[in-house]
């Protein structure tokens, strides 16, 4: 798999600098040959996005298991007969359980179970499911062991194989099941590898064949003349299409459309309200894919009208691009693609409304109900759009001196203060029972639906904050959650930088000034974060926001402070100190964030804080390696 | 005007987060409802569709009625005072053209429970695929099915004929079917 990787990449790279060589010679891109290489990047990276994804998660054949369940009557008749299909690993992947082809078993959002309870009370379960697995090698079905779990039987390629699931205390069996024939691995192989061959060459053809015709036309001066907006608009297209499979059919997120307040008051479930009352009551899937692919567009769409209006807005174009590629790259959008557009997409739409109306000076009277909005969608990660929105409040208060910012502001903490006490004390969700919610999703859809989430839903705030959340133990026990922070960290690092460039360049400006007021104040800034910073590596769940508070917080405050110092340049942005005279070119300076820029774009989610990312499993598996 | 709004702007803010507190408070207390009831529309007993005159060129029925929690467990009754879905009655049914030539639009638009004492309702219907269904021009999407979910509660009881409002060339008819709904 690692070899068909590296020939792709090699392939690619061969093809790029032959497509360098090829229009280098050409003397009309001398213009604006920064637009031509942009576009060969997107290409390259188009085209290996695409079979990166379908060799890494899917093998084209699959072999069919069949999973019997036995129920087991123990000595003093009471019956085991509960039986949980949690994981199938196949090739050293975990792969994603797939829909029985025969049978049904109740699908609980992480494993497919089977009980006498279920099946009795819904009637359509069947003792006997066969699943499709890949082909391959080092293939296991896992099961759950717990005291009420009886045998299971699986069958393959005509050989049966009985394990008792029944155990004291919770845990995990492992039925391995033998690799398939090699003929059919190689087949298997082969078609991957041509797949990969036809789609790169396919995509890099079609983008160089555009890039090259619209070189050819009147339409490139236009292009030319618009290519930072080219750019930005690209680099977004870079963004949808590394989420090519969306919209996915990831039921735990699909979950959230369907929790409304039917059943009661729940913290997250205006959303889903919304969608019922304007689309309800049955949304199919096919109608629930569309609605989150025009959400999902009509948001880039809007971000890229914003994002440009403010480059244009910015007196120094590259500052301007700067800026807007670091606000790209902030965790503010990340997070947005990591949920699947399941409550951030409308938490940032929200955001940015927020920001242009304190900008603009216009209806800061709903800033208050916009950010009780955000509140109501999502209670945790909303903290940090909120403290942002607080913090460009009191800025615009101290720079423009008017009161009524600084109303704007501390009425918008207070509501969403009240709220959060409000949360605090009726539990999360208050009202809402989950298993009647999760009764209400499966009857107003034919997706999917998680009963998972409308469980995690169901849990009380006051969960998430205790000791369990903590990961001191698990720190004694084998620094599970410290590695994963680690590695989560290692993965913003790029980010981090170029806030610290930014802030870099800011100190040593006001250093030569000899402003000593501001010179401390910047100073103790980053300090100020520790804490912050801290609860990302003591704690799970949410103090991954409160981490991410101080993140958004300080690159906010790093930008205004870098947008008002209009003096610091380009060239003053960079992490070491360099001699000004040995280079000139200010392109030089900006390689560093290009960089990152693509750095996020392979990597595609900052997904730092779950521990099923495969670059965070990976990663730690190699700390783990290296410190055995 | 504009002066006003002006020189009120810190109040307008502080009246509007007051309000915006209100709003949450009542949207906490709010009482559990069935989003459901919205497919059902009572309608006057007088008003008579005309039957179907030439139903041979499609084939359309319900095919199932079935109650969507018959017994509710014990720890669930509880709830079952707040919402309704343990109390929803589920009808499916299907319908396609028997040959390629016609119109592949779908007639059936909603189904209309009628009932002795000529009370009638409108019901609502969501289409859905069939596979399973195999002996009709498979060149419409597949969604030969249709089903809706009707609150109990919602309906007076009794005994109702179910019958399908079709829509012909912009006239609807009714088309009766056999199926009886029973109502408690």
């Amino acid at each position: 798999m690692y070899v068909v990787l590296l020939i792709s990449i090699f392939v690619l790279l061969i093809m790029a600098i032959l497509c360098y060589l090829v229009l280098s010679k050409q003397t009309v891109i001398a213009f604006s040959k920064k637009v031509i290489l942009s576009g060969i990047l997107i290409a390259l990276f188009l085209s290996a996005i695409f079979p990166v994804y379908q060799v890494m998660t899917r093998t084209f054949h699959t072999d069919i298991v069949t999973i019997r369940t036995i129920p087991e009557v123990n000595e003093s008749g009471e019956i085991r007969s509960e039986t949980a299909l949690c994981d199938v690993k196949a090739n050293k992947w975990t792969n994603h359980i797939v829909e029985p082809i025969e049978g049904k078993w109740a699908w609980t959002g992480e494993y497919y179970h089977w009980n006498q309870y279920i099946s009795d009370k819904t009637g359509n379960l069947t003792k006997e499911i066969k699943i499709p697995i890949p082909i391959g090698k080092d293939r296991e079905l896992l099961f759950v062991t717990d005291p009420f779990s009886g045998y299971v039987e699986v069958e393959y390629n005509g050989k049966i194989e009985r394990r008792s699931l029944y155990s004291d205390q919770y845990g995990r069996a492992v039925i391995i099941i033998e690799d398939s024939a090699e003929e059919s691995i190689l087949y298997d192989a082969f078609q991957r590898i041509a797949l990969i061959t036809v789609l790169s060459v396919v995509i890099f053809c079609i983008c160089f064949l555009l890039i090259y015709i619209i070189g050819k036309t009147p339409l490139y001066s236009y292009v030319c003349r618009f290519r930072r907006e080219t750019e930005i608009f690209l680099l977004f297209l870079i963004k949808i299409v590394l989420y090519g499979r969306y919209p996915g059919s990831l039921d735990y997120t699909n979950s959230y459309y369907f929790m409304n307040y039917e059943g009661g008051f729940s913290s997250r479930a205006i959303l889903g309200e919304m969608i019922n009352r304007f689309f309800g009551p049955y949304i199919s899937s096919n109608a629930l894919s569309n609605i989150k692919l025009v959400c999902l567009l009509s948001f880039y769409a809007f971000l890229s009208i914003v994002l440009v209006r403010v480059a244009r807005i910015l007196q120094d174009q590259k500052v301007a691009v700067f800026l807007v590629e670091l606000i790209i790259l902030s965790p503010f959008l990340s997070i947005e693609i990591i949920d699947d557009v399941r409550v951030d997409l409308f938490i940032n739409l929200i955001f940015i409304i927020c920001m242009i109306l304190i900008n603009k000076d216009r209806f800061l009277a709903l800033v208050p109900p916009l950010c009780a909005l955000m509140m109501l969608n999502n209670e945790s990660s909303c903290v940090f759009y909120i403290a942002s929105i607080c913090l460009m409040c009191i800025y615009l208060a101290f720079v423009k001196k008017q009161r009524t910012y600084f109303t704007c502001g501390i009425t918008s903490f207070l509501i969403t203060s009240l709220l959060a006490i409000y949360y605090f004390v009726l539990g999360k969700t208050g009202l809402m029972d989950p298993t009647e919610a999760y009764l209400h999703g499966i009857l107003h859809t034919d997706s999917i639906t998680n009963w998972a989430a409308y469980h995690a839903e169901g849990l009380s705030i006051g969960m998430h904050l205790d000791s369990a959340s903590f990961n001191f133990g698990e720190q004694l026990y084998d620094f599970a959650l410290l590695k994963q922070s680690f590695v989560g960290w290692l993965i913003l690092l790029p980010y981090l930088l170029l806030i610290v460039m930014l802030w870099r360049a800011l100190f040593i400006h006001l250093s030569l000034d000899g402003d000593k007021s501001f010179r401390i104040i910047y100073l103790i800034l980053p300090l100020s974060g520790f804490g912050a910073v801290l609860c990302m590596i003591i704690g799970f769940d949410y103090f991954r926001f409160f981490s991410f508070v101080f993140i958004c917080s300080l690159s906010l405050i790093v930008s205004l402070a870098y947008q008002t110092n209009t003096r610091i340049e380009l060239r003053d942005i960079r992490l070491f100190r360099i001699d000004k005279e040995s280079s000139n070119e200010n392109g030089g300076y900006v390689r560093f964030p290009i960089l990152v820029l693509l750095y996020s774009a392979v990597i595609g989610q900052l997904d730092v804080w779950t521990n099923t990312s495969p670059i965070v499993v990976r990663t730690i598996s190699i700390i783990d390696s290296i410190t055995r | 005007m504009r002066t006003v709004f002006d020189r009120f702007r810190n109040e307008i803010i502080i009246i509007s987060a007051v309000l915006t507190a209100c709003l949450i408070a009542t949207l906490s207390l709010r009482q559990p409802y069935c989003s459901y009831s919205k497919v059902i529309q009572s309608i006057s007993s007088d008003y008579l569709y005309p039957e179907v005159t030439n139903p041979s060129k499609y084939i359309a029925g319900i095919e199932k009625v079935e109650y969507v929690i018959n017994h509710p467990e014990p720890a669930i009754e509880l709830y079952e005072a707040k919402i309704d879905y343990h109390n929803l009655i589920r009808l499916s049914g299907y319908e396609g053209y028997l040959n390629s030539y016609n119109s592949y639009e779908f007639n059936v638009e909603s189904l209309i429970l009628s009932n002795d004492a000529h009370q009638q309702y409108i019901v609502e219907i969501f289409r859905c695929e069939r596979p399973d269904i195999d002996f009709f021009d498979r060149r419409n999407n597949e969604k030969y099915g249709f089903f809706t979910y009707i609150p109990r509660t919602y309906i007076r009881g009794g005994r109702y004929n179910i019958g399908l409002l079709v829509n012909e060339e912009g006239k609807e008819y009714i088309q009766w079917t056999d199926a009886v709904l029973e109502v408690e």
